[in-house]
C-alpha cells in the first residue's frame, strides 16, 4: 500500500516544482504567464498553513506515541453526528417537503380548491335555486294578486316613456 | 270577391261547421270523430300549402294575403294537424264533449288564421277575441284530473283584463293616428310617435299579444292553465297560439321602429321574462308546469329577435316560431303518450322511460335539449339566428344575458333527461306500445329537429322572404 | 396574417372521418340492445376507420407546401354566409391524430362493458363526431356547432355509467362547460357582426384589418375565458377533476385527453387567429393564470388519495403548460403548446386506461387501499408507470419535447413564470413517483383478498398503442414538430407587431 503512495507523492512534488516545462509541453507558449494577479503571498501561506495544520492534526491524533487513535471527529459528538447524518441534508429535505410543501402549499391549495373555488360555484348554484324558489312565490293562486303584479310592472313602464 | 284567397280559412270554417252539426246531431264515437278530424286537418295542411304563394287583399283592404301571412297559416294548419294526430285516445275530455272539442279547436285555428292576415286593428281584435274565447272553453273541458274549472276561469279573467287593456290601446292609437288600418298606420305612426297617446296606444295594443305569448308580466296565467287543462289542449296552447302571437307581434312592433324607448322596454321585458321563466322552472316537479315556465322564458328569447326590428331579426323570429312549434310539440307528444290516461305528468313519473320506450326517450331528449338550445337541433339554430340579429344591432349584453339564461335553463332540461334516462321507477312499469302512425310521427319529429339544426338554409330563406314583406 | 394557401382535397378525407363517426352512430342505433358483441365490433370497425384515416392525413400532409390542405368547402346557408368548411394544417393535424388514436383505444378499453352497451356507444360516437368536427372546422358557425355537439353526450355518459358522485359531477360538468360556451357564443357573434363581411368563414375573417384593436381585445377576453373553462384554466378548472373521477374509463380518456384540448385549440383557432392584438394585450394575464395552474395542479394533486383525482389534477397542471406556451406569443411557445396538447392527450389516455383496468380488477381507486400491485400484475402496472414517467417529462417520451419547447420560450418571455413552472416539474415528479411507489411498489395491501389477473394481450392492446405512440414521438419528435411548424412560423411572421 505504501509503495504507490510514495510514487504518487513523489510525482506530485516533482510536478509542482517543474511546473513551467510541463506547462510549455502541454499548452505551448501561449499559456505561460497565466497567474493570479495579486493573490500572491497570502494565498500560498494560508494554503501551506492549512496543509501543515492538517498534517500536524493527523500526527497528533494518530501518529503520536500514546495517542488514542481516535479522530477529532469521533471525539466531538456534535461533529460526529453531523457527518454521519450526512450534514442533515436528508432531514432538511424531509422536513421541507413535509411541512413547507405539503402542509403549507399543498394542503392550502387543496382547501382552496374545495372550499373557495368549489364553494363559489356551489354557492352560485344554490343562489339560483333559492331565487327560483323566491320568484315562484310571485305566482300565488289568486288572480287578483297576479293582475296586481301585471299592473305593477306595466305602470312604471308606461311612466318611463312618458317622462323619459 | 277573390274568395280563392280565402280558401284555407274557408276549409277550417267548413271543418268547424261540420263539427258544429255533429255536436248537435250525432252520437259520440271517439274513433270516428278522431278520423274525421284528422282527415280535415290533413286536408287543411294541403290546402294551406297550395295557397302559400297567393297574394292579394280582401274585404276592403282589411285582410291581406301575402307570403308572411301564408307562411304562418301553414304553421297553424300544421299545428292543428299535429295536435289532432295526438287525439287518438282523448282520455282527458269526456266522450260526449269530443265534438265540441274539435269544433273549438277548428274555430280557434280559423280565428288565428284570420288574425294573422288582418291588417286592421278592429278585425285583429275580433279575431283575437274569437280565438281567446274558444281557448277559455277548451281549457275548462277536462274530466277527472287537474283543476280545469279553476284554470279556465283564471285564464278567462286574466284574458278579459288584458283584452280590455288592448282595446284601450287600440282606441288610443286611433286617437293619435286617426286610422285603424295597419297599412296606413305604418305611414302615419312615425310622425306621431312622440305623442304619449300614440306610444301608450302601441304599448297597450301589444299587451294583448304579450298575453298570448305568455311574456312577463302577462305570464301569470301560463302555469295554472298549462297544468289545469287537458294534455292535448295544453299542447295546442303551447304550440299553435304562440306562433300566431309571434306573427302579430312582428306586425305591430314594426310600427314602432323609430321609437327607442319602445326597444328599451322590450329589452327589459325580454330579460325579465327569460330570467323569471328559467329561475322558477328550476323548482318545478310537474312536467306541464315546467313547460309553462319554459314557454315564458322562450317568449323572452323570441322577443329578442322581434325587438331587433331588422329583416334578420324578423326572419330569426319566424324561424324560432317554427322551431318552437316542432320542439314543444315533441315534448308534449311524449307527455301525452306517457300519461295516456290524461293525468298530469310528474317529472319522476318519467322514470325508466329509456326502457319503456327508447324512441320516446330519445325524442324527449332531443326535444328538451332543443328547447335548451344545444346543437344539432333546430332550437339551437333558432336561438343562434335570433342572437345574431340582436348582435348586429349592437345589443351585446342582451345576447350575453340570453346565453346565461340558456345555461340556467339547461339545468332543468337536464333534470328531465335525467329522469327519463337515469332514474328507475319503484315498481316495474309496462312498456309503452306506440301505434305505427305515432311511431312514424315521432321519428318524423326527431328527423325534423335534427335536420332543422343541420340544414337551416331552406327554412331560413323562406323566413327571410316572409320577413322582407314586413319592413 | 399570412393568407392561408388552400389545397383542395382530391378525396374528402376529413369528411370521411366525420362520416365514419356518424355512420357508426346510425348503425349502432339500429342494432338491438341484446347483440352486445356486435355493437362492440361495429364500434371497433368504425373507430378503426377513423384512426386509419387520421393517420393517413397526418403522414400525407405535404410539409413543404404548408398552409391548409385537404380543404373541403361547401356553401351551407346563403345569408349570413355559412359554409361547410374543413381544412387540415399544422395546427389541427396533431389533434385529429390524437382524437383518432384516443377514440380507437377508448372503444377497445370499454370492451368489457355490459350495462346499456348500445346507448353507451351511440353517445360515445356522437361525442367523437363533435370533437372531430370541431378540430377540422374552419367556419365559425360550425366550430361552435360541433363544440356544443360534443358537450351534449357528456351529461348522459357520466350520469349513467359513471362512478363516484356521478350525478353531481355530471351536472356540474355539463353546466360549467355550457357556461363556457355561453361566454364564447356572444363573442363569436360579436366578431361576426363587427366584421361587416356577413360571413362566418374563419379564413376570410382572419384577414388583417377586419377588426379594430378594441374589438379584438374585447372579444379575446370572452373567448379566452369561455374556451379556457373547457381548457381547465385556473381558477375555472374544478369541473375537471370531479368530472374525470366520476366518468367511466373511456369517457375519462376522451375527456382529459381530447375534450380539454378542445378548449385550448379553441383559444388557438378562434381567439388567437382572429384577435392577435387582443392576444398580445392579454398575454400577461394568460401567463399568470397558466403558471398558477401549473403549480396549483401539482400542489393539490399531492394531497389526493384517489388515483383518478391524482391524474385529474396532473391534467390541470399539464394544461397549464399548454396555456403557458400559448401565452408566450412566440413560435416556439406555440410549437410546444400544440405538441403538449398531443403528448398530454396520449399520456392521460394511457393513465386513465391503466387505472380503468386496475379499478375493474381491484374495485378500488383509493391509494391507501392499494399497494404492491407490480408484483401481482406487472404488465398492467407497467403501463401506468410508463404514463407517469412520461408525465414527469422524462426524455424518450413525447412530453419531454413538448415541455422543453414551452419552457424555453417561457423563460425567454416570462422568466419568473418559467422558473415557477420548472420548479413545479420537480414537484410533479414528487407526487407522481409517490403515487407510483404507494400503489405499485411496497408490500401488497392486505385488503386485496381476491386473485388479481394480469392484463392479457388483447386487453393490453389499447394501452400498448398509446405507450407506443408516446415513445414514437419521443424518439422522433421531428415527425410532429415539422408538421406543427408549417403553421406556427408563417403565422407568427404574419402577425402585425
Amino acid at each position: 500500500m505504501v509503495g504507490p503512495l510514495i510514487i504518487l507523492s513523489g510525482m506530485t512534488l516533482a510536478l509542482g516544482f517543474f511546473e513551467a516545462p510541463l506547462e510549455t509541453f502541454l499548452i505551448g507558449n501561449a499559456g505561460i504567464g497565466i497567474q493570479a494577479e495579486g493573490a500572491g503571498l497570502w494565498l500560498i501561506s494560508v494554503s501551506m498553513a492549512l496543509v501543515i495544520f492538517g498534517g500536524f492534526l493527523a500526527w497528533f491524533e494518530f501518529g503520536r506515541k500514546g495517542s488514542q487513535q481516535v479522530g477529532f471527529v469521533e471525539r466531538i459528538p456534535a461533529l460526529r453526528a453531523l457527518f454521519s447524518e450526512r450534514w442533515y441534508l436528508d432531514h432538511f429535505f424531509g422536513w421541507f417537503v413535509k411541512n413547507v410543501v405539503y402542509r403549507i402549499f399543498a394542503d392550502l391549495s387543496a382547501q382552496n380548491d374545495r372550499r373557495v373555488i368549489d364553494g363559489c360555484i356551489d354557492g352560485f348554484s344554490r343562489l339560483v335555486v333559492r331565487s327560483g324558489r323566491a320568484l315562484s312565490t310571485l305566482q300565488s293562486g289568486r288572480v287578483r294578486y297576479n293582475l296586481m303584479v301585471t299592473f305593477a310592472v306595466l305602470a312604471p313602464v308606461a311612466l318611463y316613456f312618458l317622462f323619459a | 270577391m277573390k274568395w280563392v284567397l280565402f280558401i284555407p280559412e274557408l276549409w277550417v270554417l267548413l271543418m268547424s261547421a261540420f263539427f258544429f252539426g255533429m255536436s248537435m246531431a250525432a252520437r259520440p264515437n271517439p274513433r270516428r270523430d278522431y278520423f274525421i278530424a284528422l282527415f280535415f286537418a290533413a286536408a287543411g295542411v294541403i290546402v294551406t300549402l297550395i295557397a302559400v304563394r297567393m297574394e292579394g287583399t280582401l274585404f276592403f283592404d282589411v285582410y291581406r294575403v301575402d307570403l308572411f301571412s301564408q307562411v304562418f297559416k301553414v304553421m297553424l294548419a300544421m299545428g292543428l294537424f299535429l295536435i289532432i294526430s295526438l287525439c287518438s285516445e282523448l282520455n282527458g275530455i269526456p266522450d260526449f264533449r269530443h265534438h265540441e272539442f274539435y269544433l273549438l279547436l277548428s274555430i280557434c285555428t280559423f280565428a288565428m288564421m284570420v288574425m294573422v292576415s288582418s291588417v286592421e286593428l278592429l278585425t285583429l281584435y275580433i279575431a283575437l277575441e274569437l280565438s281567446s274565447y274558444s281557448l277559455y272553453i277548451l281549457v275548462a273541458l277536462r274530466k277527472d284530473h287537474g283543476t280545469p274549472m279553476e284554470a279556465g276561469i283564471k285564464y278567462f279573467l286574466v284574458g278579459a283584463v288584458t283584452s280590455a287593456v288592448m282595446l284601450f290601446g287600440i282606441a288610443s292609437l286611433y286617437g293619435a293616428a286617426h286610422t285603424t288600418s295597419l297599412t296606413d298606420l305604418v305611414k302615419v305612426y312615425p310622425g306621431v310617435v312622440d305623442q304619449p297617446l300614440a306610444f301608450i296606444g302601441l304599448l297597450f295594443t301589444l299587451c294583448g299579444f304579450f298575453f298570448k305569448l305568455a311574456l312577463f308580466p302577462f305570464h301569470v296565467w301560463a302555469p295554472g292553465v298549462y297544468q289545469g287543462a287537458a294534455n292535448q289542449v295544453t299542447a295546442y296552447i303551447a304550440t299553435a297560439t304562440k306562433v300566431a302571437a309571434v306573427a302579430l307581434l312582428m306586425r305591430i312592433v314594426t310600427l314602432g321602429q323609430s321609437s327607442i324607448p319602445l326597444v328599451h322596454i322590450l329589452v327589459v321585458l325580454s330579460i325579465a321574462s327569460m330570467t323569471l321563466g328559467n329561475l322558477v322552472a328550476v323548482m318545478q316537479r310537474d312536467m306541464k308546469r315546467l313547460l309553462a315556465y319554459s314557454a315564458i322564458a322562450h317568449a323572452g328569447y323570441v322577443l329578442i329577435g322581434i325587438l331587433s326590428m331588422s329583416p334578420e331579426g324578423y326572419a330569426g323570429a319566424i324561424y324560432y316560431a317554427v322551431a318552437y312549434l316542432i320542439m314543444n310539440f315533441t315534448c308534449f307528444l311524449v307527455v301525452i303518450k306517457v300519461a295516456d290516461d290524461g293525468r298530469d305528468l310528474q317529472i319522476d313519473q318519467l322514470a325508466g322511460l329509456h326502457r319503456r320506450s327508447p324512441l320516446l326517450a330519445m325524442a324527449l331528449m332531443l326535444g328538451v335539449f332543443s328547447l335548451g338550445g344545444i346543437p344539432p337541433t333546430i332550437g339551437f339554430t333558432g336561438k343562434f339566428l335570433v342572437l345574431v340579429a340582436a348582435m348586429q344591432k349592437g345589443y351585446f349584453y342582451l345576447v350575453f344575458i340570453a346565453m346565461i339564461n340558456v345555461v340556467i335553463s339547461l339545468y332543468y332540461y337536464a333534470l328531465v333527461v335525467k329522469a327519463a334516462y337515469l332514474l328507475e321507477p319503484e315498481k316495474e312499469l309496462p312498456a309503452i306500445i306506440l301505434s305505427p302512425a305515432v311511431r312514424l310521427l315521432t321519428v318524423a319529429m326527431v328527423i325534423l329537429i335534427v335536420a332543422g339544426g343541420l340544414f337551416p338554409g331552406p327554412l331560413y330563406a323562406i323566413a327571410r322572404a316572409a320577413a322582407r314583406l314586413l319592413v | 396574417m399570412v393568407p392561408m394557401d388552400m389545397a383542395f382535397a382530391k378525396f374528402p378525407f376529413l369528411s370521411a372521418i366525420l362520416l365514419s363517426c356518424v355512420a357508426g352512430l346510425l348503425v349502432i342505433l339500429f342494432i338491438p340492445e341484446e347483440r352486445k358483441g356486435l355493437i362492440k365490433g361495429i364500434s371497433a370497425i368504425f373507430s378503426g376507420i377513423a384512426l386509419v384515416l387520421s393517420v393517413i392525413i397526418f403522414f400525407a400532409y405535404d410539409k413543404s407546401l404548408g398552409g391548409l390542405q385537404f380543404v373541403e368547402k361547401l356553401p351551407w346557408v346563403a345569408s349570413p354566409c355559412i359554409s361547410y368548411f374543413n381544412g387540415a394544417g399544422g395546427f389541427n393535424l396533431p389533434l385529429i391524430l390524437l382524437t383518432g388514436i384516443v377514440h380507437f383505444t377508448g372503444v377497445l378499453t370499454m370492451w368489457e362493458l355490459e350495462t346499456r352497451v348500445k346507448e353507451y356507444f351511440a353517445l360515445y360516437f356522437l361525442l367523437v363526431t363533435g370533437v372531430f368536427g370541431f378540430f377540422m372546422s374552419l367556419d365559425l358557425f360550425f366550430t361552435f356547432f360541433w363544440y356544443d355537439v360534443s358537450l351534449l353526450p357528456m351529461y348522459p355518459l357520466i350520469a349513467i355509467w359513471g362512478t363516484t358522485q356521478k350525478e353531481y359531477a355530471s351536472m356540474k360538468l355539463f353546466l360549467y362547460l355550457l357556461a363556457g360556451s355561453a361566454l364564447v357564443l356572444p363573442a363569436i357573434i360579436y366578431l361576426f357582426a363587427k366584421s361587416g363581411l356577413n360571413t362566418f368563414d374563419l379564413v376570410a375573417l382572419m384577414e388583417p384589418g377586419t377588426f379594430t384593436p378594441f374589438q379584438q381585445k374585447f372579444a379575446f377576453i370572452f373567448l379566452y375565458l369561455g374556451f379556457g373553462i373547457l381548457a381547465g384554466i385556473w381558477p375555472f378548472h374544478t369541473w375537471s377533476p370531479t368530472g374525470h373521477v366520476a366518468a367511466p374509463t373511456s369517457v375519462s380518456m376522451l375527456h382529459a385527453g381530447v375534450l380539454m384540448k378542445l378548449g385550448a385549440f379553441g383559444i388557438l383557432r378562434v381567439a388567437i387567429s382572429l384577435c392577435p392584438e387582443g392576444w398580445q394585450y392579454w398575454s400577461g394575464l394568460m401567463a399568470v393564470l397558466a403558471t398558477i395552474g401549473i403549480v396549483y395542479g401539482v400542489l393539490v394533486g399531492l394531497t389526493q388519495k384517489d388515483l383518478k383525482y391524482v391524474i385529474g389534477y396532473s391534467s390541470v397542471s399539464h394544461m397549464g403548460i399548454v396555456g403557458l406556451g400559448l401565452s408566450t406569443v412566440t413560435a416556439e411557445g406555440l410549437n410546444g403548446a400544440i405538441f403538449q396538447m398531443f403528448a398530454h392527450g396520449i399520456m392521460t389516455a394511457l393513465l386513465f386506461s391503466s387505472v380503468g383496468y386496475i379499478y375493474e380488477r381491484t374495485h378500488t381507486k383509493m391509494i391507501p387501499e392499494l399497494g404492491g400491485l407490480s408484483r401481482v400484475m406487472p404488465v398492467a402496472s407497467g403501463y401506468f408507470i410508463l404514463g407517469a414517467l412520461a408525465g414527469i417529462g422524462i426524455p424518450g417520451f413525447a412530453n419531454f419535447w413538448a415541455e422543453l419547447a414551452v419552457f424555453i420560450s417561457a423563460i425567454e418571455v416570462y422568466p419568473i413564470g418559467g422558473i415557477f413552472a420548472i420548479c413545479a416539474l420537480v414537484l410533479s415528479a414528487l407526487f407522481m413517483l409517490r403515487v407510483v411507489q404507494q400503489t405499485f411498489y411496497g408490500p401488497k395491501n392486505a385488503s386485496i383478498k381476491h386473485h388479481l389477473p394480469d392484463i392479457s394481450f388483447g386487453q393490453g392492446l389499447p394501452r400498448m398503442m398509446l405507450a407506443g405512440v408516446l415513445l414514437l414521438f419521443g424518439f422522433f419528435p421531428s415527425l410532429m414538430f415539422e408538421v406543427i411548424q408549417t403553421f406556427t412560423i408563417p403565422f407568427m411572421e404574419g402577425l402585425p407587431r
